[in-house]
């Protein structure tokens, strides 16, 4: 009945109502696309450092992870392997031998981290062949090595040129071999364009005496949302006890620290926002209610009870509210849907920075369902809370006067 | 490996009863030094869950210069260690280079073993880095046995906070040596034993040294050939000859 | 004769001016806040980031980060340091020696940066005695003292005391070595300070390294608001011998990083002014749709569209001159305040509490910015107004009058 008279006022004055509705709707969908871009870009941020290194997750043996030494390897399991590969949501497993070793080249002699790995798979995670810069990028069963460029400068060793590497194998073997070098690698980080070798996988595995071994097996999944869940599907697939099965958070630490961070100065402008928006709400009900109050006085003077009033501007807001918010989501989902496919450009200069850690230079917005339901619901909340003041207005309001306008 | 050294510069003395320690280990380190000699040995790694034998000749000439070539396994047959002075060299044939190892290689374990590269080269002293004194004399295998406490002098470069060794009356072989940290705990054991004539002296010919946290884990020496006074220079320990040496 | 009556017309409707006048306060309250708030969040990301590593800038001899062989040392660090302690923008200056070498304790032996400080001018440089969990600032141990980070004590398996030897080859390439006892045990969350380095005396380092006074790297920390790019090819002009970088050089990954966020952050202002503006627009129309009647009578009286126009955007004008100021000296007062006392972030966050980081930010902003925001917020109100304003003549007298 109340329901039916509410539905009936809210559109007796149409503009008005639209209005309202209109800020709830646009506060949905600014804070719908804040929140968006901000978890978007740690999405970016997490896939970019992981695209850098590491990968999604990592398996090694048990103890690899603290003590990170060649004899920490693990025999390249296949059939342990397929099992994993087999967890759904994984894309492709990537194996890596990794150890150091002295890289000389003529008279220079340095300490270098060599990589043995996959190149197919390697740059199917960390699109390795791009950073080649001269020369050539591994094929499956290259007996040549590629070398990071601020190492081959420090070298003094170009394409074409033998590259010694000596250092200690599995259990104490001696590991030492001549490469050619194929092709010359920059990296956006110091360390890594001053420290790396890449060697394929098998000749690694010959180099360390260590045939048939990895020290981490590197996934790359679909979605990083679901991190957790191949995790635990993996665990429960591999003997814990031999293994150890870590996600990026706890790869790269610092990165978690990052987004930690950043989430948290995100919150505030979030909820400065929040007040910017609740201004512009409260200011339409303001209105609203000061337009009104010639015809709530009528009522409460034929003889409306006041609680009875209140109830009904309750209501009229509650619709308007559930009207505005649906139309925010509306509004937003395929708005946010077209950014996600085609994503804002960073400015100029910042995008050059971004571009040469090997990262598209644009916003990226998310399409995580919480943003929605999160955005909605304070929305929401805040439309109702702030529906106090028409009701206030009405309690506290002078019949007498409201009626003289 | 310089508990190796040290092992030799304490069994090899042999003096007369009633000295003080410092005099027994000062004697045994003065002749150690003076020597040279030729070693042929086998060391086996053995960790929880493998086991490596490594065997090589080993050429001495004092403390400052030594040479050593591997003899086995397979893979690493050929390859040659020299130290001269405070450097050391690597040889490698299979890739037919001499490569000087940086201070970054140093702290690598020697081929495997609970030796670092830095052990066999750097020059702690048991005279030089510690005092000594003698404790009450125990049995060792129905051995009556001198201790002998060494503690470190307060600048020693040293990180034992205590050396225990137990070194028989009759012929002054060190039977059992025990490393402490400086609260006292045990760390290491090294245990000699297989006493048999060799290079025309009775000596401990296997070393076995224990952490005593990790029991399962060890490095054991064993001697196959000695020799003293092989009348080698200076020169032996060449670059050439580290290259030609077999 | 228009201003005049706009002006009036703010003054018969105070409620509904009060709401316009509020949403301009507010507003601008929020840009200033949240543009301060934005500046700190990145300046302090910066300066957590380097504080501890790499300072503001560092001074190496050219060859010497390429291998860190000792025996590129810097010539005259003393005239380096006087010059840069004469630099108005250099806040702290302080020089280190620095080798690679072995550590050891009776369990465990591993690689390590030895790197010998001067614990005073260390202090003002890294705030290193900040990260003291345990023990104290190069003190309270007989012999030569020496900081570790907390995972490399627990991989050595020392304590507060214990002794432990650094091994590293002196200037004649001698492998030389050093007892030294743990003073203090460092909690910091870069894996570089946690498992890599040692701190010991400088001229203890020097001593056993026998390079006499020879420095090898000159670390400096600059006021806020320095351009570290500038300064440092400044410096690298003075003494064209050395290597000068800033942090930019130093650390691309935290550039990137700022560079990043900073995208992000002003991205998310605009979405901010955008609320702003929409929040303004609808209170001004509902405030103009309110007057429907009185604009109708306006009209039907012979007024001209154009000049009703015009009186409506006058009175915006009015209403933002009138909450511009008050939002602003709101703004700067919130900033002043919270510039010295601080948004301690791990309030927010049990999160940050947990991995150590010092949070507290003190939000600050230039005049510039001040202006920005004012003609920003300024520019919002007008062009806010324009809409509901050409809405209204848009109306029939006649419609109008008889009410919506």
């Amino acid at each position: 009945m109340y329901l039916t008279l509410a539905y009936r006022n809210i559109w007796r004055n149409r503009r008005r109502t639209l209005i309202t509705i209109l800020s709830i709707t646009f506060a949905v969908l600014l804070a719908c696309i804040m929140r968006s871009m901000q978890l978007g870009s740690y999405d970016r941020m997490i896939e970019n450092s992981v695209r850098f290194y590491t990968g999604y997750i990592q398996i090694h043996k048990k103890g690899y992870w603290d003590d990170k030494v060649i004899d920490n390897s693990m025999t390249m399991d296949m059939a342990m392997i397929q099992r994993i590969a087999s967890v759904p949501g994984i894309d492709t497993y990537v194996p890596r031998l990794e150890s150091f070793a002295l890289a000389s080249h003529g008279t220079q002699t340095k300490g270098a981290m060599v990589m043995g790995i996959d190149p197919h798979r390697e740059h199917a995670l960390t699109l390795l062949k791009d950073k080649v810069i001269d020369g050539q990028y591994l094929t499956t069963n290259d007996d040549g090595a590629l070398i990071g460029q601020g190492l081959a400068e420090y070298l003094k060793i170009g394409v074409g040129d033998t590259l010694v590497l000596l250092g200690q194998g599995y259990h104490g073997a001696g590991a030492a071999g001549l490469y050619p070098v194929r092709g010359i690698l920059r990296f956006p980080l110091p360390q890594q364009n001053d420290q790396l070798v890449y060697l394929s996988l098998p000749t690694a595995q010959w180099l360390y005496g260590a045939e048939n071994m990895v020290t981490a097996v590197a996934l790359l999944i679909d979605d990083p949302d679901h991190t957790e869940q191949i995790v635990g599907a993996i665990r429960s697939n591999i003997d814990m006890a031999k293994y150890e099965v870590m996600d990026w958070k706890e790869l790269v630490p610092e990165l978690v620290q990052n987004i930690e961070l950043d989430n948290v100065s995100g919150r505030i402008m979030l909820w400065v926002l929040y007040l910017v928006i609740g201004f512009g709400m409260f200011g339409t009900y303001l209105m609203m209610t000061a337009e009104r109050i010639y015809e709530f006085g009528v009522m409460i003077a034929v003889g409306m009870r006041r609680f009875r009033l209140q109830g009904l501007v309750f209501l009229e807001i509650l619709i308007m509210s559930v009207m505005g918010v649906l139309a925010g989501i509306c509004l937003s989902l395929p708005l946010l849907v077209y950014f996600h496919s085609n994503p804002i450009h960073f400015p100029d200069q910042v995008a050059e920075m971004v571009e040469r850690f090997g990262m598209e230079p644009v916003y990226a917005f998310s399409l995580d369902p919480v943003i929605f339901t999160n955005q909605a619901y304070a929305i929401f909340f805040m439309a109702i809370i702030l529906s106090g003041y028409p009701i206030w207005k009405i309690q506290r309001m002078k019949v007498v006067d409201s009626m003289r306008l | 490996m310089k508990w190796v050294i040290s092992v030799f510069a304490i069994s090899l003395g042999f003096t007369a009863a009633g000295q003080t320690a410092t005099e027994i280990i000062r004697w045994a380190d003065d002749k150690m030094q003076g020597n040279s000699n030729r070693a042929e040995m086998k060391m086996t790694i053995v960790r929880p869950d493998w086991q490596r034998e490594v065997t090589m000749k080993a050429w001495s000439l004092g403390r400052e210069y030594s040479l050593i070539l591997i003899t086995g396994p397979a893979r690493d047959k050929g390859q040659a260690f020299l130290k001269r002075k405070n450097e050391m060299w690597n040889w490698q044939p299979s890739i037919d280079r001499v490569v000087k190892l940086p201070p970054s290689m140093m702290m690598q374990s020697w081929m495997g073993s609970d030796f670092t590269n830095d052990d066999l080269v750097r020059e702690s002293s048991v005279v030089e880095d510690y005092t000594h004194e003698r404790g009450p004399d125990s049995v060792i295998n129905n051995q009556p046995v001198f201790r002998i406490i060494l503690n470190p002098k307060p600048e020693a470069p040293v990180v034992w906070g205590k050396i225990v060794a137990f070194i028989d009356k009759k012929e002054y072989n060190q039977l059992l040596v025990r490393y402490y940290d400086e609260e006292g705990v045990l760390v290491n054991t090294l245990t000699l034993s297989n006493i048999r004539e060799i290079g025309g002296r009775v000596l401990p010919t296997r070393l076995e040294m224990v952490p005593a946290e990790n029991p399962k884990q060890k490095t054991i020496i064993d001697y196959i050939n000695l020799e003293f006074d092989i009348g080698i220079s200076e020169d032996f320990f060449s670059m050439q000859n580290m290259k030609r040496v077999r | 004769m228009l201003a005049i009556l706009a002006w009036r017309n703010v003054w018969r409707h105070k409620g509904r001016s009060a709401v316009v006048i509020g949403a301009m306060v507010v507003g601008i309250w929020s840009l200033t806040f949240g543009a301060a708030f934005m500046n700190s969040f990145l300046l302090s990301y910066i300066e957590t980031a380097i504080r501890h590593e790499v300072s503001n800038g560092q001074i190496h001899h050219p060859e010497f980060t390429k291998d860190f062989d000792i025996k590129f040392t810097i010539t005259e660090p003393e005239r380096i340091v006087d010059f840069l302690k004469k630099n108005e923008s250099i806040a702290h200056v302080t020089h280190r020696s620095i080798v690679n070498g072995m550590i050891a304790s009776t369990r465990q032996a591993t690689g390590v940066r030895i790197i010998g400080v001067e614990p005073a001018e260390e202090a003002r440089v890294t705030v290193l005695d900040s990260l003291i969990s345990e023990g104290s600032y190069f003190e309270g141990v007989s012999g030569h003292p020496v900081l570790l980070g907390r995972r490399l004590s627990e991989r050595l398996k020392v304590g507060l005391k214990s002794k432990v030897v650094l091994t590293f080859q002196d200037a004649e390439g001698n492998i030389t070595a050093g007892s030294f006892r743990v003073a203090a045990i460092l909690d910091a969350s870069s894996t570089t300070l946690d498992e890599g380095s040692a701190f010991v005396l400088r001229e203890d380092l020097n001593r056993l390294l026998g390079i006499g006074d020879a420095v090898h790297e000159i670390a400096y920390t600059t006021l806020p608001g320095t351009e570290d790019d500038r300064l440092a090819s400044e410096i690298q002009a003075a003494f064209p011998n050395e290597l000068v970088q800033s942090w930019h050089e130093l650390s691309p990954l935290l550039v990137f990083m700022e560079q990043w966020m900073g995208a992000v952050l002003q991205m998310l202002i605009v979405i901010i002014m955008l609320a702003l503006a929409f929040g303004i627009v609808n209170t001004m129309l509902m405030a103009v749709l309110e007057r429907v009647r009185e604009v109708g009578v306006m009209i039907a009286l012979g007024t001209r569209r154009s000049r009703v126009f015009m009186m409506i955007v006058i009175e915006t004008l009015f209403l933002s001159t009138a909450g511009g100021p008050v939002g602003l000296l709101a703004g700067y007062a919130t900033i002043s305040w919270l510039g010295k006392e601080g948004i301690d972030l791990s309030d927010y966050s049990e999160g940050l509490k947990s991995i150590g980081y010092e949070s507290v930010l003190y939000p600050q902003l230039f005049a510039s910015d001040y202006v920005t925001i004012v003609i920003g917020v300024l520019m919002t109100a007008i062009l806010a107004s324009l809409y509901p304003a050409w809405k209204a003549i848009r109306m029939q007298p006649v419609d109008a009058i008889r009410g919506v």
